[in-house]
């Protein structure tokens, strides 16, 4: 017998020349009413065996990328009342299939040995190509039809929020987002990036859990903006724009209040800088002012500044009140960078550090000697920050502290003091310290949750004034746009709000709510 | 203490359902300490089996006491009106545990982990 692609050219041929016989022999009217027949006798009625036929049926052709054969099996079901629905099936089960491949290879390099880190630039583009290329096969074969569009979306929707190994899919495409708009990541030009960033927000608008994506990214972009290691700012405003148009403006105010911050801090530096020249202070300073509730979480190290520096933060501070004198501002010193100039014999260099790192150099300025234990009580650092600290200029590469003992422990009866031997071929050092973070993003996200869901919960039973459970479930999902509590989740946050007399239990009906003013 | 000290004279079997139903909300109620809405698992585990006392199957306020002292779960360590009185509900509406259907239900999630645990299956 035939294969498929082989019996539809003939279905074809068959369809064509009954048209062609018709316009020759009979009344127009009878035309369609003809085709129907043959339609029915040829296509509708095999179409089962004819899709799903061992070696040639549409999951075949799929897989070999049979394109010609694929157009023609669409335009001729097409033709049938339901003849796309049973197509649309193997296409979704297929994509799926593929989809799931691409996790296996995930794990497979996680079997083999490979480490298990939060970015994987390898799986997000075999994600991307994936969608690329099944868009390509909708749009050129299928005529962009909504049916197929739907079950591509089925499909990814499916695996698209399987994870793999330690961390979520929604962090793994946050983190090639990082790659393309940091300086430094991949090399794109604006075009490239553009699309990348196009492609990602299509993958990003199947994941479930689009808060923990968006808190990710908040996470990537605080770094990328306060280090300047953004591209450009207009590719951040594009990725922004498009993250909008997929969620709304409430998922993405935050991350342009944090762009915004920036833009009014670079409109007031000159204005500050001249003020900075008024005090004639010896040293160049900037600061950049975060509305609170935008950025990440951070630690507020009260470290104790010396008094240079110290000078410079009252000067801002001062200029900085008479401007808004309702703002509260708080020095956030576990972040920020300085460059220090520091001379060992004959040789200058510039050394580029964080904040935390250029006071404690500051301490051990002109060859003091200083221990562990000093040094935590002169700076008023505690431990988690201070070790990491001093291990990062005593014994990482550049070792322009000196440590005795000479090993890589930092122990409280340390003694640290200048390396007078420390020397290097570069002018411009950059001194990576570890980061201590503060609260995890996870958190953060479980609890925005848990508001979230309370809000709609309250939102609905307000307006319904009494209403069974299963259907206030249904509505509570219905509303809640980036993440899919289960049931459980739900209910724990209705029986707090019984708790605190937002709700009660009906009386008469154990299933049912009521809504208490 | 106080109500310990009542209960021996105490006897509900006089009282019909719904004020039975009462006098069990207002034990809650009045033991409640200082300005807590909610009551120490340990009080529950010693008050509710006194007061459902020939009120509910013997098995079943056994297992429930079981499920308390066995779990570990933070949230219970107090229990709150709802779950109290919704324990008796439950219990009163649903007498055999195989037949509870949890997609349906709207009882507290103590009522789901309980029902998983008397029926064998932990989490």
């Amino acid at each position: 017998t035939d294969s498929t692609p082989e019996y539809l050219i003939k279905a074809e041929q068959v369809l064509n020349e009954e048209s062609n016989r018709v316009k020759e022999y009979l009344n127009t009217g009878t035309e369609p009413k003809l085709l129907k027949v043959v339609e029915e006798e040829v296509l509708e009625k095999v179409e089962s065996a004819l899709l799903e036929k061992e070696g040639s049926g549409c999951k075949v052709l799929l897989a070999n990328d049979k394109s010609e054969d694929l157009q023609r099996m669409f335009k001729l079901f097409a033709r049938l009342e339901d003849g796309l629905r049973p197509m649309a099936e193997i296409v979704q089960q297929f994509i799926s299939s593929m989809g799931h491949e691409v996790l296996n290879q995930r794990q497979a390099r996680l079997d083999a040995g490979e480490k298990d880190k939060n970015d994987d630039p390898t799986f997000v583009k075999a994600l991307l190509a994936l969608h690329e290329k099944y868009l390509g096969v909708i749009r050129t074969d299928f005529d962009g039809h909504s049916v197929f569009q739907k079950a591509l979306k089925d499909a990814f929707v499916d695996f698209v929020n399987k994870n793999v190994g330690n961390y979520t899919n929604a962090e793994f495409m946050s983190t090639f987002c990082d790659r393309v708009l940091k300086s430094g990541g991949e090399k794109l030009n604006e075009a490239e990036v553009e699309d990348n960033l196009e492609k990602v927000v299509q993958l990003f608008s199947y994941l479930t859990e689009k808060d923990r994506f968006a808190e990710i990214y908040r996470t990537h972009l605080a770094k990328r903006l306060l280090n300047q290691r953004s591209t450009s700012t207009d590719a951040e405003k594009v990725m922004i724009a498009k993250l909008k148009m997929q969620c709304g403006t409430q998922f993405t105010a935050k991350l342009e209040g944090m762009l915004n911050d920036l833009a009014v801090g670079s409109d007031q530096k000159s204005e500050f800088d001249s003020k900075m020249r008024e005090e004639n202070l010896k040293i160049d300073f900037g600061v950049q002012v975060l509305t609170g509730g935008f950025w990440p979480t951070y630690l507020y190290p009260e470290v104790a500044v010396p008094p240079d520096m110290n000078r410079c933060l009252e000067t801002f501070k001062d200029w900085h009140t008479k401007r808004h004198q309702q703002r509260k501002l708080k020095w956030v010193f576990s972040q920020g960078n300085a460059t220090v100039k520091a001379v060992y014999g004959k040789k200058t260099y510039d050394l580029q550090v964080t904040t935390l790192q250029a006071i404690a150099l500051n301490a051990l300025n002109n060859g003091k000697t200083m221990t562990y234990t000093e040094l935590k009580e002169t700076l008023n650092l505690e431990d988690p920050i201070l070790q990491p600290l001093m291990h990062s200029l005593s014994c990482g590469k550049y070792k322009v502290v000196s440590k005795s003992p000479s090993n890589k422990k930092i122990l409280t009866t340390d003694k640290f003091v200048a390396n007078s031997k420390f020397s290097c071929n570069m002018r411009k050092i950059r001194i990576p310290v570890a980061i201590v973070e503060a609260s995890h993003n996870s958190k953060r996200v479980d609890e925005d949750r848990g508001a979230s869901i309370e809000a709609s919960i309250v939102r609905i039973m307000k307006a319904r004034k009494t209403l069974k459970h299963q259907q206030l479930q249904a509505e509570v999902l219905s509303q809640l746009a980036f993440f899919k509590p289960n049931p459980r989740a739900i209910k724990k946050r209705i029986e707090s709000l019984i708790e605190r007399e937002y709700l009660e239990r009906s009386e008469d009906d154990t299933n049912v709510y009521n809504y208490l003013a | 203490d106080k109500f310990k000290a009542l209960l021996p004279s105490l006897e509900t079997g006089f009282m019909v359902h719904n004020e039975f139903r009462d006098f069990y909300k207002f034990s809650f109620q009045f033991n409640r300490q200082g300005t807590h809405k909610t009551l120490e698992k340990d009080l529950v585990i010693m008050l509710a089996p006194m007061i459902l006392k020939d009120r509910l199957p013997e098995e079943r306020m056994s297992s429930f006491v079981e499920f308390l002292n066995q779990t570990t779960d933070k949230s219970y360590d107090r229990i709150t009106l709802d779950q109290w009185m919704s324990f008796y509900d439950f219990s009163k509406e649903c007498p055999n545990l195989n037949e509870y259907d949890e997609e349906s239900s709207a009882w507290p999630v103590l009522i789901d982990d309980f029902v998983d645990y008397a029926t064998g299956m932990q989490m």
